[in-house]
């Protein structure tokens, strides 16, 4: 590129303007020469022929300006030509003598009269010079009988549609609180709300237009990374979808001619969209030592003044000093504040990765762990006998180990969004049913892997709906047995263990034993006679096609009952039990493994195999006597496990290998828990406990029966870890 | 010179509400010839399957947006003429920079009348005449 080539551009650009068939710049023309000009500019500045980029610059303003009628089109057309001659001549000086003699400031300060603004304030907000609405809203005409018509079947349209529209909104916005920098959710979520704003526009639906459009800024805001995803900011597009939801559900109840509600205040909800939207505009800075101090309650407002007009006084001292010396505050709390002032500072000391890195990361850490044990292990190493090498190896171990504690905790986010998440759900069930429900959480900073999270959610959410459509009475029941109006869910997290337990619990009604009873032995899961403790009545209720509720409604009783959650949980290699007190509520309690990588697993061999059973399938180990062992000629053979009887499964059977000990009181019993039943597992030793990383066995090798994955265990070769209900359903159908 | 009020008109929106509202304005305007589809995928879709005259289309939109939709039109070689009318919320001048940059024929902005639709599908249909 070089000057007679911009030249040529140049000249091309003012040979098509020569030819133009109308003295005006219609919108296809400005289009031709504005990327005309972006090229121009593009060598201009490569060749640092600053003149002509400036007036390039210019011209493409003005434009902009022409094509959003800022500007008027005839006037534009003038100037515009006198721009293209003056580039030209430009263009001259630089292809002649390299640099421009004459000045271009008389026409770029013509140019900057004509747009209306400096020419060095290059990205000014088209909104404040370009007019808002070009024409009159259409509603503004005189209606006739047939446009109202017309009208009506628009607003209905309207209605159906825009609900719906608002109504994938909740959809999408469980999306972004689990990726908030997905931008395809965050479009998701501003479609509706442009939509639902443009067709408001035509109807002349103010109060909705108003709404949606300031939504949509929000939403526009995120979009452009100036205001963060937080969950506020997502709780907020929620409040303002719902308010908007509102205002068109009044506009059918209108339509239908139902009595017209009060009318939806929103001063509230736009006010708090106005707040979020200065909160981008501003970056957050830490809070004041005052601030925190009155927050935690140490002093009050008027202290925090009177003092802080003190510590300006000479000699000026800190507003933490001029405290503690005047006895208003101890150094105990004054410091606690400081400390928390100086964490706001460093709250910002993350950084984001994407979650493949992390895996990637983790799954490598595994790796390496196997690779060191198969280090420790070797029978080459520990037969050279040399010390330093014994304690190297010692000390790899115990970084290695190390090294995957810290890795897998990467991984680990706080259960606080998955709370948020039920909290919503409980609000709207609550108010669907018309029940009033509040939602407690304790201990939402548990962490648990993030890949859990999803995993967990279907059966978490399940039993909500269970607490608040069984569990939660109506408020007027609730008054009746002398209870709060309002009703409490309480959602509690901790560690324990290798595990994450999470509470459901309900201040409801509490389980019916008498009723549960009765539904099982109607359907025959127990007799009459059978003694169950409450503990196993409640449990009951796990069992598949058990339903003690008399009406279907929308959120639960559909056939999808609590077995499903149990099965589900149980999948996930969870626990799950049910505590309840008539009249005083239920909780759910549910242990989930905090990471899906890594199973505890039992290793046990049979004939020269060695198989991996995960722990929590197992209920007991046992060397059983002679007598406990019943085979009746043409039956299943059983074992008699505390006085229950277990149909006895012998794994080299299934897996066709040959055993060393064929006999039960010879040999060792896993008595493992399936979905439904418990079986004994024949197997001859047991040889330890490890936790091992699950590797997937490929695409191939994933339909076996029986087997649901594969480790390499401590001495590097690979184990094949077991899944007791597919043992089953092999043992039940030979 | 009156306008052809037999052109066949594509509408492109999403919502199907919005879609309405412009046939009833077109209708206004004397233009009865209308097709709709639902957004940029499903119009360049029917653009390549049979022969229209003139597309109004939406901006924001799933799958195809507007603008891609404008830039596969005029990518092609047998609809890169076809007259394009953009439908925006707002005057904002990025977008309608990058729209007439793209080879938009004109750009509406919500809410409009059915005068000035008339007007602006007369302007671009002149202009191409002459």
């Amino acid at each position: 590129m070089d000057y007679a080539e911009l030249r040529r551009e140049i000249d091309e650009m003012a040979s098509s303007f020569l030819f133009l068939e109308k003295k005006e710049i219609d919108i296809p023309t400005a289009g031709q020469f504005l990327n005309q000009i972006e090229t121009v500019m593009g060598h201009a500045e490569t060749l640092h022929a600053g003149e002509i980029n400036r007036l390039a610059g210019g011209l493409s303003q003005l434009l902009e300006k022409v094509v959003l009628e800022a500007v008027d089109a005839a006037a534009g057309f003038g100037l515009f030509e006198r721009g293209i001659v003056l580039l030209q001549s430009v263009a001259d000086g630089y292809c002649n003598a390299g640099r421009y003699d004459g000045s271009i400031d008389g026409f770029m300060g013509e140019l900057a009269g004509a747009i209306g603004i400096p020419m060095d304030s290059q990205r000014e907000e088209a909104e404040s010079a370009a007019p808002q609405a070009v024409e009159v809203p259409s509603g503004a005409d005189a209606v006739t009988g047939k446009d109202r018509a017309q009208d009506e079947s628009l607003l209905k349209d309207f209605i159906t549609e825009g609900l719906e529209y608002i109504g994938e909104i909740e959809v999408n916005i469980l999306n972004l609180e689990q990726e908030p920098d997905n931008k395809d959710y965050i479009n998701a979520i501003f479609r509706p709300f442009h939509s639902v704003k443009g067709v408001a526009s035509f109807l002349n639906l103010d109060g909705i237009r108003t709404l949606a459009h300031d939504l949509e800024t929000l939403l526009d805001k995120a979009r452009n990374e100036a205001l963060p995803v937080t969950p506020e900011l997502i709780d907020l597009i929620l409040d303002g979808s719902d308010t908007l939801k509102a205002m068109i559900g009044q506009l059918r109840d209108d339509q239908e001619g139902r009595e017209a509600a009060e009318l939806i205040d929103t001063s509230d909800i736009v006010r708090r969209i106005k707040l979020a939207e200065q909160g981008a505009d501003r970056p957050k800075e830490p809070k004041k030592l005052g601030t925190i101090l009155v927050e935690e309650g140490v002093i009050n407002e008027d202290e925090l003044q009177d003092a802080l007009e003190r510590s300006q006084v000479p000699p000026s001292r800190k507003l933490g000093q001029t405290l503690i010396s005047e006895g208003i505050a101890s150094p105990k709390d004054v410091s606690r504040a400081l400390r928390k002032q100086a964490q706001q500072v460093t709250d910002s000391n993350t950084i984001r990765v994407d979650i493949k890195k992390l895996d990637d990361l983790i799954d490598m850490v595994g790796e390496l762990v196997i690779t060191q044990s198969m280090i420790r292990q070797s029978a080459t190493l520990q037969n050279l006998g040399d010390r330093k090498i014994v304690r190297d190896i010692s000390q790899l171990e115990s970084i290695t180990s190390e090294l995957q504690r810290s890795s897998t905790v990467l991984r680990m986010i706080p259960i606080k969004q998955t709370f948020q998440r039920m909290s919503r759900l409980v609000r709207d069930l609550s108010k669907n049913s018309g029940k009033l429900v509040n939602v407690v959480t304790v201990g939402e900073d548990t962490e648990i892997d993030r890949n859990m999270v999803d995993e967990i959610y279907n059966p978490l959410v399940h039993m909500i709906r269970n607490a608040v459509d069984h569990g939660m009475e109506m408020p007027e029941d609730r008054i009746r047995e002398g209870k709060p109006e309002r009703g409490t869910i309480k959602l509690r997290a901790f560690h324990r263990g290798g595990n994450i337990v999470i509470e459901i619990s309900d201040d409801g009604r509490g389980l019916n034993r008498d009723k549960i009873r009765q539904k099982a032995i109607k359907n025959g899961l127990i007799s009459p006679t059978d003694a169950l403790t409450d503990q196993e009545v409640n449990r009951l209720i796990l069992l598949p096609g058990f339903s003690t509720a008399d009406k279907i409604t929308d959120v639960s009783g559909r056939g999808v009952g609590m077995d499903v959650v149990k099965q589900a949980v149980e999948k996930l290699r969870g626990k799950m039990d049910i505590q309840s007190t008539e009249g005083k509520g239920t909780t759910f309690v549910t242990g989930f493994p905090l990471t899906m990588a890594i199973i505890d697993g039992m290793i046990v061999k049979v004939g020269s195999e060695r198989y991996i059973l995960p722990t929590v399938a197992i209920r007991q180990l046992i060397r059983p006597d002679r007598a406990a062992y019943n085979c009746i000629v043409g039956e299943a053979e059983t074992i008699n496990v505390m006085g229950r009887l277990l149909p006895l499964v012998r794994l080299h059977k299934l897996f066709d290998i040959e055993p060393v000990n064929r006999n039960p009181w010879e040999a060792t019993l896993v008595v493992m828990e399936g979905e439904k039943r418990s079986k004994c597992l024949l197997v001859d030793e047991i040889l330890g406990k490890e936790e091992v990383v699950i590797k997937n066995l490929g695409e191939s090798l994933k339909r076996i029966k029986g087997v649901s994955g594969g480790a390499i265990l401590g001495d590097g070769n690979v184990g094949l870890i077991l899944d007791p209900e597919g043992l089953f359903e092999m043992a039940e159908a030979n | 010179m009156d306008v052809n009020k037999n052109l066949k008109i594509l509408i492109v929106d999403d919502f199907a509400t919005m879609r309405k509202v412009i046939r009833n304005l077109l209708k206004q305007g004397g233009f009865e010839n209308v097709a709709e589809a639902e957004d940029g995928a499903a119009a360049l879709k029917v653009l390549k399957s049979q022969p229209f005259d003139f597309v109004i289309s939406d901006w924001n939109m799933p799958n195809m947006s507007g603008l891609e939709l404008l830039k596969a039109v005029r990518a092609d070689e047998e609809l890169k003429g076809l007259p394009f009318l953009m439908v925006t919320a707002e005057a904002l001048k990025d977008n309608v920079v990058a729209a007439v940059k793209a080879g938009v024929s004109n750009y509406i902005v919500k809410p409009f009348t059915a005068e000035v639709l008339n007007e602006k599908i007369e302007k671009i249909v002149k202009s191409l005449a002459a």
